[in-house]
């Protein structure tokens, strides 16, 4: 015996006519994700490193206390 | 070490509940575990997009919207609901919004019930219950869609008030007679609709 209300039934009709949306959407959804994931890839790579930059530029020292690129190339 | 969904996986029934899928997804970062979040629920997010929308087309970047707006706030999920609930709250919200920007009606949504009284009468479901499927489709292509929303978490989701509240960002009060109201339009629709 079926326990769906009506509201249910009229859920489970629509569900069967359109069963999935088509692969383009999850293409692009996909898309995105690769996009989202690559842009927080770059930005952990190379934000701590402009922070590097910066710091040196306005004459402090880099967090390891390494001297920077710019540095050496000024000493030099 | 994690076993990995395999496309099989995917396809077929899967073991793991949402919530570890979930948290299988913010650990690893692994797109295949959001892949099965999404073989899950797209076709049930898709039919509700065209339930709502009634445009197919609209409907496929309505999904897609709607997964990449999780897949943002999949962190934020508290688990005090199901994943479920909260997606359809999200794919509702997401519908309504979009009809209100598409038509630029403020009273889609807007609130008759800004300040609403502290108690809300409730009226009996069974006259709504009792409605055949068929004609209960007619009537909700009829009344408002913000109306139409309302009934189907209500009833079709059966989520409760909280849930709904916390879902449309509006306070519990407000909802019952959003609820309210929504029951004795569609009562009215059917009655002049049917008789």
């Amino acid at each position: 015996m079926s326990t769906k209300n009506n509201f249910q039934l009229l859920a489970q009709e629509e569900e069967e006519q359109y069963p999935t949306p088509p692969p383009e959407t999850e293409m692009g959804i996909m898309g995105n994700i690769r996009t989202f994931t690559f842009m927080t890839d770059v930005v952990e790579l190379y934000l701590p490193r402009v922070f590097d930059i910066f710091i040196a530029l306005v004459g402090g020292k880099t967090e390891s206390g390494e001297q920077t690129t710019d540095e050496k190339n000024i000493k030099k | 070490m994690e076993d990995k969904p395999t496309r099989k996986q995917n396809n077929s029934s899967s073991t793991r509940s949402d919530s570890e899928v979930i948290h299988l997804y913010l650990n690893t970062r692994d797109t295949a575990y959001f892949s099965l979040l999404y073989n899950r629920y797209a076709g049930k997010v898709y039919a509700k997009c065209i339930s709502m929308l009634k445009d197919e087309a609209l409907a496929q970047d309505a999904t897609q919207d709607i997964f990449i707006k999780i897949l943002g706030n999949l962190s934020k999920f508290s688990e005090k609901s199901k994943f479920s609930t909260w997606l359809y709250s999200i794919t509702y919200n997401y519908c309504i919004d979009f009809l209100r920007r598409k038509k630029k009606e403020r009273n889609l949504f807007t609130d008759e019930t800004e300040n609403p009284p502290d108690i809300v009468e409730d009226t009996d479901d069974r006259e709504l219950l009792a409605i055949e499927v068929k004609r209960l489709k007619e009537i909700l292509e009829v009344i408002p869609p913000g109306d139409k929303a309302i009934l189907l978490m209500k009833y079709q989701q059966e989520m409760s008030i909280k849930e709904i509240a916390e879902g449309l960002s509006k306070t519990e009060s407000a909802i019952k007679m959003k609820i309210k109201r929504a029951k004795e339009k569609a009562l009215a629709t059917y009655k002049e609709m049917y008789s």
